[in-house]
């Protein structure tokens, strides 16, 4: 079995399906991508079908072909990351690292005026 | 048994007398790596000297020789001896039972966070691949969302990810700053140390010493990265990234006290570095030495003295001199 790294591809196809009115076919994805890239069908049709094992893609049966449309908009999914990101817990500090966390309501205020004050100061020359 | 009472002593002192006062220093601001050994050292001597107490119960005095199958002869006469009486019996049970408790909590919630955090590190990752969208930078995902956020993911397929909202206030050196700070947290795989220190908390719980290593241990990565960001981009360009991204976050529900503070990074930030002289490095170096040996000392220590008194029972003589 040949096992691929999960990445652009599957990007891609996920673009194509945002991108698109309505549901699609294997057909009409790859015809999509082959001026980027020169894809075999069933290439597309496996990536497809992880992708809906996966819970991204639902599909419903038209004629001989599947139809494939996003469970859900991009943006239902950015949210979602976010959410998980920026939760407060102590099992996410070791997964997610944030550049800044925790906020206090008071401490923006305190820390632009610490900054403000700092600038305005002048400072010792550093070393 | 002194050894038992010295350990149990030790190990009070570091529960609870040295997490308050590491946590009031001010070595974590200037020196934070050697203030991230202390900790650790701190933690695994702990857990060592509840252990190895648990194996000073088990395991009577018998004299340390050169030769094996003489020790183990002794030592098997000696705790013969110690089961022989009711008291030694439930002393060396409860020894048992103690050190085993403890080595399969560790392993345990080690292994299962270990776990967990990959599993959902995984997740998450391929969800920002799908997602996201890379950048011209190399390793960078940034994702349309209104919320700001700026956060690196650890691991095998590791990324630094932005949303489009923290790049508009960030300008080009905050977000030079930004894109330092989180890589210098993947270089330097800090995600292991707060993994790790988190864990031990969660083992054993309502530990001061474990919970307080694990919230000092997150704010102590913080200021290692923004060190290293500081180093190649002006110092001021970090304190002034955590200002304008402070500006545009909605205050958070939950206010979680002790957690790394903007504003003392900010603050640090902005003043020269003020690095600990070598006399109290050295110091900090030989406490984290003492601390890692002097459990494996204090158990050992009897069984050496005994050797110099020859205090082991001669198997022909029936009421020989016993411990």
């Amino acid at each position: 079995m040949i096992v691929r790294q999960f990445g652009d591809l599957e990007a891609a196809v996920m673009d194509e399906l945002w991108r698109a009115d309505g549901p699609l076919t294997v057909r009409n994805v790859m015809e999509a991508l082959s001026p980027q890239r020169p894809l075999a069908y069933t290439t597309v049709m496996t990536v497809m079908d992880t992708l809906h094992r996966k819970g991204w893609l639902a599909r419903e049966r038209s004629g001989r072909a599947f139809l494939y449309s996003p469970k859900e908009t991009r943006e239902q999914y950015s949210a979602g990351l976010m959410a998980e990101a920026l939760a407060t817990s102590a099992d996410s500090s070791a997964t997610f690292m944030q550049f800044i966390s925790d906020l206090d309501p008071r401490e923006a205020s305190l820390l632009r005026e610490a900054m403000d004050e700092s600038m305005r100061r002048p400072r010792a020359r550093k070393r | 048994m002194m050894v038992a009472a010295g350990l149990v002593a030790y190990a009070l002192v570091l529960a609870v007398a040295l997490p308050r006062v590491l946590a009031g220093s001010t070595l974590a601001d200037r020196c934070p790596r050697l203030a991230l050994c202390v900790w650790q050292a701190a933690t695994v001597s702990l857990v060592l000297s509840v252990a190895l107490l648990a194996v000073a119960l088990v395991v009577p005095v018998t004299a340390l020789s050169g030769d094996v199958a003489n020790l183990l002869q002794a030592c098997v006469m000696a705790i013969r001896d110690q089961y022989a009486t009711p008291g030694g019996a439930a002393a060396g049970i409860t020894g048992i039972i103690l050190a085993a408790t403890i080595a399969a909590r560790c392993a345990w919630v080690l292994i299962g966070s270990a776990r967990g955090t990959r599993r959902s590190r995984r997740a998450h990752q391929q969800a920002l691949i799908l997602v996201g969208r890379r950048g011209g930078e190399r390793g960078v995902t940034v994702i349309d969302d209104g919320a700001v956020a700026a956060y690196c993911v650890p691991g095998r397929g590791r990324q630094v990810v932005l949303t489009t909202a923290a790049l508009e206030c960030l300008d080009e050196d905050q977000l030079r700053a930004v894109l330092a700070h989180e890589r210098a947290h993947l270089r330097a795989r800090h995600h292991v140390a707060v993994g790790f220190a988190v864990a031990m908390a969660k083992a054993f719980p309502m530990v001061p010493l474990l919970s307080t290593a694990a919230a000092q241990t997150a704010v102590i990565v913080e200021m290692l990265a923004d060190d290293a960001a500081g180093r190649s981009v002006k110092r001021d360009s970090v304190a002034t990234a955590l200002v304008s991204l402070a500006d545009a976050t909605a205050p958070r529900a939950t206010l979680a006290a002790g957690g790394p503070s903007a504003l003392r990074r900010a603050l640090r930030m902005i003043s020269p570095p003020r690095p600990i002289g070598s006399p109290k490095l050295t110091i900090g170096i030989a406490a984290i030495l003492l601390m890692l040996i002097a459990p494996l000392v204090a158990v050992s220590a009897p069984a050496v003295a005994a050797r110099n008194t020859n205090l082991c029972p001669v198997p022909a003589v029936s009421s020989a001199v016993s411990v």
